[in-house]
């Protein structure tokens, strides 16, 4: 019953419900302790000592706060909170023997000591259950938990403040013995926390080193000091304490002048703070979830500042009764509620050890230290400048003002704190320069080139091309004889740029380099630094009778010559020639005949003999061939290499090559992606081509394609606008049609989820379940990629990857972040698939946005079987039956005229199932 | 085993696979050729090079090196994984020790098929991971 109650409005799910229920139970009795001593201290005190003395009081606290942080903190660091919380109750409930004996001393200085300890023990028991609570809870639990463990704070509140009143008004109590009955309610908690403790596993208490465990004051100051994050909070804290200690004295000081008498003003205590509890309840039942969900934490955390500026004014055009008790009200109703629930998630991204070191001080010595300030500020308001009750309201004013500010502050610091812990996954490690006029950094290019490691090798010399390399001459000669033929290339072109004769003989040796590319950059050497005229040298190897060395000297002249020497070099006579050349090389020769063709300026040759070695069986020559069909950008070829898009080998080239058409042949390509007649395997290569090209039109063809029903090719879609939102910042992705597809795909993924959970036992569907949830994580996938064109995509990835983990931490700060970053609209389609704990409940989600039209067995089967997607069909065809519905069965017998080749065996394969069992019940009967 | 989907049932059952979307073990599926072997017969030789995937549908293969028996491999196991994957020279030597059905995959169709199908890489890359893990886990273990 009280589940079925809890769960209208909060999100309780299995497994929590017991600790949540405890931890609801002790909040509310720790706030009934609370809500029975407050009235009884304020009106001894008002009534035996006067409002004046409360600035007074206000500093007292602040000092006596200062050891007990520092006790408090200390206790927390060493031991498990929960024996602390569970002494500090027991401590307490001492305390409170001692102090009822001691107010029948009657003497003035009883009742501020009284006051003070209140003040102590509020924040001693709340800090220490938040604390308890924080370490308790994941992120996205404590999103869910913490406004229902507010609620027992609340009825706790409403709870006390009712019995302190009827105990002293109506039964006729003296107030000082209410005391007695907060003892008896502190055994009660500590029965509750026994039980509680008993369900969950101690904490090791050695976890953290010797030095860290006791932490002195100013080493945790440091600590806050050195995160802008905690300073921010500890500012918030602050700003809280300077403003409601101020209004608090302006309540107090009006409701004095009203009910000077003890118990009319226990009484009156009593009531306002029933009320005020009653007020937060409603509060927190009607608009603590939904601020949190619709305005997020940021709607927490300003919403009590928002209000206390607002009574302020009120306070200072009219300072009566009603004003008070409505500013005051307000901030008391606000702080138990959405403001506290609000200021706890604040400190969910900080991790559990630096809570532990931080949270107490934050929580109680910032606290009461600001509340001291806030008496030094009332006692110069008071007595130094006699500032009335009204013109106080525009120090008020001033502090809210600040507190608004820091609240943005926090709010946008909170969301980087959780893009932080995610970023940490992925690390750009490219974003390296070298300054290689520095002499320490020469000299780390000498012993990199000098590395057994290859890549870091190629990768020095990749960095030192354009600079001076004069001085890197031996290692560069080294390297041509290094084992790698593309090391061996990269130093030859770098050696090349010497002017130097030393080296000739040791590139003569690379002539006969296995490497076609070697053999090249070898001739264009000897050429440049032959003591010769570079043309007849060039000659010579035209001319030479070794097939290798011609075809090298080919490629060398198509590469480097200019103003067409090279087409009249080379002749169709000797392309066919070493085209036709039948040796062991052919495939090397080859290879460098489609690379020359690439160099010539006329395209009467290469279009001869392209097309025929785009075609080639040895990759290595239609490598070459696509290469320089993208340097001759010849729309000749568009056609031939369109064909070859779907070659596992040879598609990047490929890509390459016709992205390097430029943006007017994207038209072409979106045609050939929409096409239904172009095969799939080719298709779902051409998004590729557009994400080669980052420019505008990519982006805005891409989204065109979006138009896509089949969900693979999709898929390629989306991952090409991610690139292009990657590597181009300023490229402009329409939101609004962005946000459609979304919307689309959260659809297909609750239409998979309502036919997977309508599917039945002891069928033979285990495949189709499978399947079933590999297309929603599929569809999962692009939703966090559609995401990611609209937020920050290496955002939307670490959270994906959060997600994804195993660990529950991990998904927890996912969500959390996702839950801040996300906007209310794109939130309450997306967030249900991974915010909620089981598959029903998330179909229950997916019901209230779309029309699903899946509800039952036979609807789910039949709309796979009348998909257009042949997998899902060929699972849903293998689920069937003969203990299937007859529509079932009949659409297996339609599907064996199916044009796709699988469906159809399958559809063969299960007819023959179902006739074999139909047969065998036959001569059963 | 004769169609795709009855291939897709056996191999989503072999660890390897096992984080492999179904729909791309269609494609998996689609490459590997049934085959039969009696009691006796070599699959591979060690010191031969590695191009073929067992996959033990039905019977038991002996694998043993230098003549001695190293390992028994069951039903739902790969036979020659690690050739397969390195190309390097066979380890061991794999015998059918009773009448085997297998599945047969190519390396070359294979790895065409893992350049054209990100989903499928990534599904043996977490299974490799997840292999590695165990690896370390039990050297922690020993350590």
């Amino acid at each position: 019953m009280l589940k079925k109650i809890a769960n209208i409005f909060y999100d309780i799910r299995k497994g929590e419900w017991a600790s949540a229920f405890l931890m609801f139970l002790l909040h509310f009795f720790l706030m009934v302790a609370l809500y029975l001593l407050k009235p009884a201290r304020d009106s001894l005190f008002l009534v035996e000592i006067g409002p004046k003395q409360l600035p007074l009081v206000y500093i007292l606290l602040a000092l006596v706060a200062i050891p007990v942080t520092q006790l408090l903190s200390n206790m927390t660091q060493k031991y498990d909170v929960k024996k602390v919380l569970h002494w500090s109750l027991l401590i307490l409930i001492l305390n409170l023997l001692i102090l009822r004996w001691l107010l029948w001393l009657r003497d003035p200085w009883i009742y501020m000591v009284f006051y003070i300890w209140v003040g102590i023990f509020g924040l001693l028991v709340i800090s220490q259950f938040w604390l308890y609570a924080n370490g308790l809870y994941d992120a996205a639990q404590s999103k869910r938990l913490f406004s229902f463990l507010n609620l027992g704070a609340i009825i706790g509140a409403i709870a006390g403040s009712g019995a302190s009143s009827l105990l002293v008004s109506n039964l006729g109590l003296d107030t000082r013995n209410l005391l007695y009955a907060c003892i008896g309610i502190l055994l009660v908690c500590v029965l509750i926390f026994r039980y509680l403790k008993q369900m969950q596993p101690a904490e090791e208490p050695g976890t953290l080193p010797e030095e860290e465990r006791r932490t002195s004051a100013p080493e945790i100051i440091k600590t806050v000091f050195k995160s802008r994050y905690q300073l921010i909070l500890a500012g918030i804290i602050g700003m809280t304490m300077l403003a409601t200690t101020l209004v608090d004295y302006q309540f107090k000081s009006i409701a004095y002048d009203a009910y000077p008498v003890t118990a009319e003003l226990t009484s009156f205590m009593g009531k306002f703070y029933g009320g005020l509890s009653f007020a937060s309840f409603l509060i927190q039942i009607l608009l603590s979830a939904s601020i949190i969900r619709r305005l997020g934490l940021g709607g927490a955390v300003l919403s009590r500042p928002v209000g206390l500026t607002i009574g302020s004014i009120l306070l200072m055009i009219e300072p009566v009764l009603a004003t008070a008790v409505f500013i005051r009200g307000y901030d008391d109703a606000t702080r138990y509620s959405i403001d506290k629930t609000g200021r706890e998630l604040l400190y969910l991204p900080l991790s559990q050890r630096v809570k532990k070191k931080t949270k107490v001080f934050l929580d109680i010595f910032v606290d009461r230290f600001f509340r001291g300030i806030a008496g030094v500020f009332l006692l110069i308001f008071i007595f130094v400048i006699d500032l009335s009750v009204q013109q106080i309201s525009f120090f008020v004013l001033i502090v809210t003002g600040c507190w608004i500010t820091l609240g943005v502050m926090a709010r946008r610091e909170y969301v980087h704190k959780f893009r932080d812990s995610l970023s940490r996954r992925y690390v750009d490690p490219d974003n390296i320069a070298l300054d290689l006029d520095e002499s320490s950094l020469y000299e780390s290019v000498r012993q990199a080139l000098q590395s057994d490691n290859s890549s870091q090798i190629l990768y020095v010399l990749n960095l030192v091309r354009g600079s001076d390399v004069d001085k890197l001459a031996g290692e560069l000669s080294d390297l041509l004889h290094h084992q790698s033929s593309e090391i061996r290339h990269r130093a030859l072109e770098l050696l090349g740029s010497i002017q130097d004769q030393h080296y000739v003989d040791d590139v003569k040796k690379l002539l006969q380099d296995e490497d076609p590319d070697v053999r090249l950059e070898a001739i264009y050497y000897l050429c440049q630094h032959s003591e010769e005229d570079p043309s007849r040298v060039i000659q010579s190897y035209l001319d030479h009778s070794n097939e290798k060395l011609r075809s090298a000297a080919l490629g060398c002249v198509s590469k480097h010559s200019t103003d067409g020497e090279g087409d009249q070099a080379i002749d169709e006579s000797l392309i066919e020639e070493l085209l036709n050349d039948k040796s062991r090389e052919s495939v090397v020769i080859s290879a460098q005949v489609a690379q020359a063709l690439g160099y010539l300026s006329e395209g009467e040759k290469p279009r001869k003999y392209l097309p025929r070695l785009l075609n080639a069986k040895a990759r290595s020559v239609a490598k070459a061939a696509i290469e320089s069909v993208q340097r001759l950008k010849d729309d000749y070829f568009i056609s031939d290499l369109l064909d070859k898009l779907d070659e596992p080998d040879l598609n990047l080239e490929v890509r390459n090559a016709l992205a390097s058409f430029g943006e007017d042949y994207l038209p072409l390509y979106k045609q050939k992606f929409m096409d239904e007649s172009v095969e799939l395997s080719k298709r779902r290569r051409i998004p590729g081509i557009f994400r080669q090209l980052p420019v505008q039109k990519s982006v805005d063809y891409l989204m065109e394609m979006l138009e896509q029903s089949n969900p693979e090719l999709r898929y390629h879609v989306i991952k090409s606008l991610n690139k292009l939102r990657k590597n181009r910042e300023d490229l402009s992705f329409e939101n609004k049609t962005v946000r459609e597809y979304l919307v689309d795909e959260a659809r297909e993924y609750y239409e998979l989820l309502s036919i997977k959970l309508v599917q039945r036992d002891n069928l033979p569907n285990d495949i189709l379940i499978r399947s079933l949830k590999d297309k929603m994580n599929q569809s999962l996938e692009r939703i966090f990629r559609l995401l990611g064109l609209i937020y920050n995509p290496m955002d939307m990835y670490g959270a994906y990857l959060g997600l994804q983990s195993g660990r529950n931490q991990n998904r927890a700060a996912s969500i959390e972040f996702l839950d801040n970053i996300l906007e209310y609209d794109d939130k309450q389609y997306f967030f249900p698939i991974v915010d909620a704990m089981d598959e029903k409940s998330r179909l229950e989600a997916g019901r209230e946005l779309f029309e699903l039209e899946v509800d039952t067995y036979e609807k789910g089967v039949l709309t796979l079987l009348e998909s257009e997607d042949s997998w899902l069909k060929t699972c849903a065809i293998f689920s069937v039956s003969t203990a299937c519905p007859e529509i079932l069965q009949k659409k297996v017998y339609e599907a064996l005229d199916d044009d796709h080749p699988l469906i159809r065996e399958t559809a063969e394969l299960v007819t023959k199932r179902l006739e074999g069992k139909k047969s065998a019940d036959g001569h059963h009967h | 085993m004769d169609t795709i989907i009855e291939k897709v049932l056996f191999l989503q059952n072999i660890e390897m696979f096992s984080d492999i979307p179904s729909e791309q073990l269609a494609h998996l599926a689609a490459i590997t050729t049934m085959i039969r072997c009696s009691k006796g017969d070599a699959l591979f030789e060690e010191n031969e090079p590695s191009q073929t995937l067992y996959l033990l549908i039905e019977g038991k293969v002996q694998l043993m090196r230098d003549g001695k028996l190293t390992r028994e491999v069951s039903k739902n196991e790969p036979v020659g994984v690690w050739g397969f994957f390195d190309q390097e020279p066979r380890l061991v030597t794999a015998v059918c020790a009773e009448d085997s059905q297998l599945l047969r995959i190519d390396s070359t169709e294979f790895f065409d098929l893992l350049e054209e199908r990100v989903h499928m890489s990534r599904g043996l890359l977490k299974y490799f991971v997840k292999r590695i893990r165990r690896l370390i886990e039990v050297a922690d273990t020993i350590v």
